[in-house]
């Protein structure tokens, strides 16, 4: 099956690199230097810009199965995905990071024939939105085109849950906690198993259910949030959780930017001021702020950002971050949570692909857990109950979405035709997980 | 808010402040007199100043919040210790505050009606505190207490009257001390020359207070009229013109031999002062003979447009047409940056001029026309500023004019005393005329003049502000 690629920038390069070890692909690209560092991938390349007809014919593109467009120009990926699904590609993928041009994270089946399209950025600020509402959570990732959530939470040391059994815990219906990562280790939950400060669990469900959790975490209410920096990610951000009652902030330096937010924006109250003036982050009393969120174009900046505001009191910072290679260290030196729309855009990419068996690579823990979604389709799965499968140790079947329901498989649940799987196992066992499901 | 931070600083304030006491403790010994009231207002202001340094804040940061609660209250702290004396004498409470909020925020106005009966070191007190409400309280502690200019910017721009475009000094510490230093000049030179005229020491040093400060109060109930000398009304005429002006342009008048007439303010300033005095003097033709006409005139004209308040004769009777002029240079009032009230010079002329460019857009919408100042051209910031000052004095004449009338005066009267009281000028018409004294009014009346006072010298955002419950209460 063959994959073109238009782009290899940060997520063209990955998704070139991850998809290539099953699937042909073709990259686009007019960069010499870009060209240069996709040797060695198992691919092949096309000079050119993926917008022309002709460059789209080298790459073969009347028989590619899925075209995904991620230059660095909105235009291109548009234009190069409309003309791609002419000549014939099936599926047609782009990534447009001009707010401009639409007004949700991800849209399917656009008017003008392609697929999907991605707004990073928009998608960037959802998650922060919804790290934002629920305390303590510190990852979010979604599942099943957004039926289904999960989000990593982080146990504190003055949690009411410390010592409480999951059996006591009142998670709501469909509700379930998938995993624990404690002291370096994945533990599969029972019912007898308590929490310990510290435990980054990971909890699924789908997405309505999973916010009424927040009661259960603990009393630590979110109440201030200040925003820094008013452009596509923050604005966005503030139009999300205008709407609920937290004493929202957004500053920005730019006095026109500050404008034209103030009077979009009900409830937020619009700063003028240097984030990096610490007299000004005194007068605003970013000290008392519950949540900082950091989304200035320079990364540098959204790291003093989040590192002075914590230093003045403030309880969590979440930065957005250009280079997906600085989400680690962020997190190392105080940031709550880094997160970067090139990796949201590639995870969105690899999960809309709805591909049986493809890997979608959510980081649990970052990187110790894989987490699958895997799609039953063989017959003799079927009817076959949980614990029978035999599956590798350390791997652990976190929910079963079947028709809509979220279920919590036990070791009687028996499979059936059509469920969708999410399976939490390591990186090591993935292939023997999905060889067990082809 | 942090309240705790906000009464701390006070604290210290009254802490020093108390110290004042001792000056008029020393004339009381000189003339034999009751240190008693005195001595008790010290050990009161002293104790409560104590007290409230003991509110140990949590945070020291001061947020421009804070700073103008600072400023709005120690003003009103100031003035509530420094009626102590006045009850003490024999005031009644009300009157006390009356007076005593009159004499720092330099208005003027008294309830005293025999003033010449009242110690000579109430006399003192009553003129010295003029004197330091001319300059201002937080200028003085910060050009005294370096500590204090921390955030002394925000604490300054709220006390300082007047539209500031730039500054003489960068630091705010040196700008005070530069404005103590003029004003101590000033006060020498006109002491000095009043005294070569024949004044008595006490008698000169006790106007000088009250001229420079434009703020009124006399030692004697007739005030200048008294001395019955035109030389020294020449004198007082001068040294109410000097503080009616722009300490900024006395600084370069002393230090650089630069001009005042090169500023706009004071060049439309002194017209005001002489076309209002040529209005008022023809129109007191009638009454007088030339000569008397423009000594009383001019004198007046000065007097009120400076907002001192002194009299030579009883303006109250004469014509209506030199009244409504007189009002009307209430509300104006003298030069940004002095010690007069008022609405100020500057702000009127920005004003006009922005009118001015209303109408020209009208005709010709395309073109872009800014608004400047001399060489500065004006910020849209500024011009909202004093848009909103404008309307907001107008608004709090207008109703402090109808709570009087509606308490049963009549319309000279209240619009006089509302004007005089906003306008820190002193002397109204009608009942609240310059040759009576306010003390006839009822207590609800003259607690809203004392507002007016409070207003008046804070130029109104400062005092408003406390009243908004949002600047209190909004916890982040």
């Amino acid at each position: 099956m063959l994959i073109v690629i238009a782009g290899a920038g940060e997520v063209g390069y990955s998704l070139a690199n991850d998809l290539s070890a099953d699937y042909d692909v073709i990259v686009i690209e007019k960069d010499e230097r870009k060209i240069d560092e996709l040797r060695g991938l198992d691919i092949d390349v096309i000079k050119g810009n993926a917008a022309n007809p002709d460059s789209l014919k080298k790459a073969r593109v009347n028989e590619a199965e899925i075209f995904i467009g991620v230059t660095g120009n909105s235009e291109v990926n548009i234009l190069s995905g409309i003309l791609a699904k002419k000549l014939g590609a099936n599926k047609v993928i782009a990534r447009v990071s001009n707010p401009e041009y639409v007004d949700k994270p991800v849209i399917r089946g656009h008017p003008l024939g392609i697929d999907l399209v991605i707004c990073p950025q928009l998608a960037l600020a959802g998650a922060i939105a919804n790290l934002v509402t629920i305390p303590s959570a510190i990852d979010f990732v979604s599942f099943s085109g957004g039926k289904i959530d999960m989000i990593e939470v982080m146990i504190p040391n003055d949690s009411p849950l410390i010592e409480k059994r999951i059996s006591e815990l009142n998670l709501p219906d469909n509700v379930i906690i998938t995993a624990i990562y404690r002291n370096d280790e994945i533990i599969v939950p029972r019912g007898d198993t308590k929490l310990k400060a510290g435990d980054k669990i990971a909890v699924v469900g789908k997405s309505e259910d999973l916010s009424k959790i927040s009661d259960i975490l603990g009393k630590r209410v979110i109440k201030n949030v200040v925003i820094f920096g008013g452009g596509t990610v923050g604005s966005y951000v503030a139009k999300i959780l205008d709407r609920s009652n937290l004493n929202l902030k957004l500053i920005d330096v730019n006095p026109a930017v500050c404008e034209n937010l103030c009077k979009i924006l009900k409830r937020t109250r619009v700063i003028i001021g240097d984030a990096t003036d610490l007299d000004f982050l005194m007068e605003e009393e970013i000290g008392k702020s519950d949540v900082v969120i950091a989304t200035t174009e320079s990364d540098g900046k959204n790291l003093l950002i989040a590192l002075l505001s914590k230093s003045l009191g403030a309880k969590k910072a979440i930065v957005k971050v250009e280079k997906g290679s600085y989400i680690k260290l962020f997190e190392k030196v105080g940031v709550d949570v880094a997160l970067s729309p090139k990796e949201i855009a590639h995870l969105e990419i690899l999960k809309h692909l709805k591909l049986m068996k493809l890997r979608a690579p959510t980081k649990f823990e970052k990187k110790e857990i894989a987490v699958l979604e895997i799609l039953v389709e063989k017959d003799k799965l079927s009817g076959k109950r949980i614990k029978d499968m035999k599956l590798p140790k350390g791997t652990i079947i976190g929910c079963i979405l079947r028709e809509d329901q979220c279920l919590i498989p036990k070791g009687e649940t028996e499979i059936r035709l059509g469920d969708k799987l999410l399976i939490f196992t390591t990186w090591d066992n993935v292939e023997k997980v999905e060889s067990k499901f082809t | 808010m942090n309240l705790k931070l906000v009464l701390n600083v006070i604290g210290r304030i009254l802490f020093y402040f108390s110290f004042l006491f001792f000056l008029p403790i020393f004339v009381a010994l000189y003339y034999s007199e009751e240190i008693y009231p005195f001595l008790k207002a010290f050990f009161i202001t002293f104790l409560l100043g104590l007290a409230l340094l003991y509110l140990r804040p949590d945070v020291e940061f001061i947020k421009h919040r804070e700073a103008l609660a600072i400023v709005s209250l120690t003003w009103f702290s100031v003035a509530l210790v420094s009626s102590i004396p006045f009850i003490l004498v024999g005031f009644n409470p009300i009157d006390a505050f009356f007076e005593s909020m009159s004499g720092f925020t330099t208005t003027g106005a008294t309830i005293v009606d025999n003033i010449e009966g009242l110690p000579k070191s109430v006399l003192f007190w009553r003129s010295f505190i003029q004197w330091l409400g001319g300059m201002g309280i937080i200028v003085l502690f910060l050009a005294i207490f370096p500590t204090m200019a921390k955030k002394g910017e925000i604490l300054f721009f709220a006390e300082y009257p007047g539209v500031t475009l730039e500054k003489i000094k960068p630091r705010v510490k040196d700008v005070a001390i530069i404005l103590y230093t003029i004003y101590l000049i000033y006060t020498f030179l006109e002491v000095s020359i009043l005294h070569l005229l024949g004044v008595p020491i006490f008698d000169a040093l006790l106007h000088t207070f009250t001229t420079l400060s434009t703020g009124g109060f006399s030692t004697h109930t007739k005030s200048i009229a008294y001395f019955n000398n035109p030389a020294i009304e020449a004198v007082i005429i001068i040294f109410m013109i000097i503080g009616g002006t722009n300490f900024a342009l006395h600084y370069y008048l002393l230090r650089e031999g630069k001009s005042p007439f090169r500023d706009t303010e004071f060049k439309v300033y002194i017209s005001v002062v002489a076309i209002a005095s040529i209005l008022i003097i023809i129109s007191n033709l009638s009454s007088f003979g030339l000569y008397d006409s423009i000594r009383v005139s001019v004198f007046q004209t000065v007097s009120i447009l400076t907002t001192t308040g002194y009299t030579t004769t009883d303006f109250d009777k004469w014509s209506d047409f030199a009244k409504i002029i007189l009002l009307i240079l209430m509300i104006i009032g003298g030069c940004s940056g002095s010690t007069a009230g008022g609405i100020k010079i500057i702000r009127l002329y920005i004003l006009l001029k922005y009118s001015v460019l209303q109408i020209l857009k009208a005709a010709e919408p395309r073109i872009f026309r800014p608004i400047r100042y001399g060489d500065i051209i004006l910020e849209k910031k500024i011009i909202d500023e004093i848009i909103a000052f404008t309307i907001l004095y107008i608004l709090i004449f207008i109703v402090s004019s109808i709570i009087i009338v509606g308490s049963g005066y009549d319309i000279l009267t209240s619009i006089s005393a509302s004007a005089a009281t906003l306008g820190n000028v002193g002397p109204g018409m009608g009942l609240a005329g310059a040759s009576e004294s306010y003390s006839f009014f009822p207590v609800h009346i003259k607690l809203l003049l004392i507002l007016n006072m409070w207003i008046g010298r804070l130029e109104i955002f400062a005092v408003l502000a406390l009243f908004i419950p949002h600047f209190w209460l909004r916890k982040w």
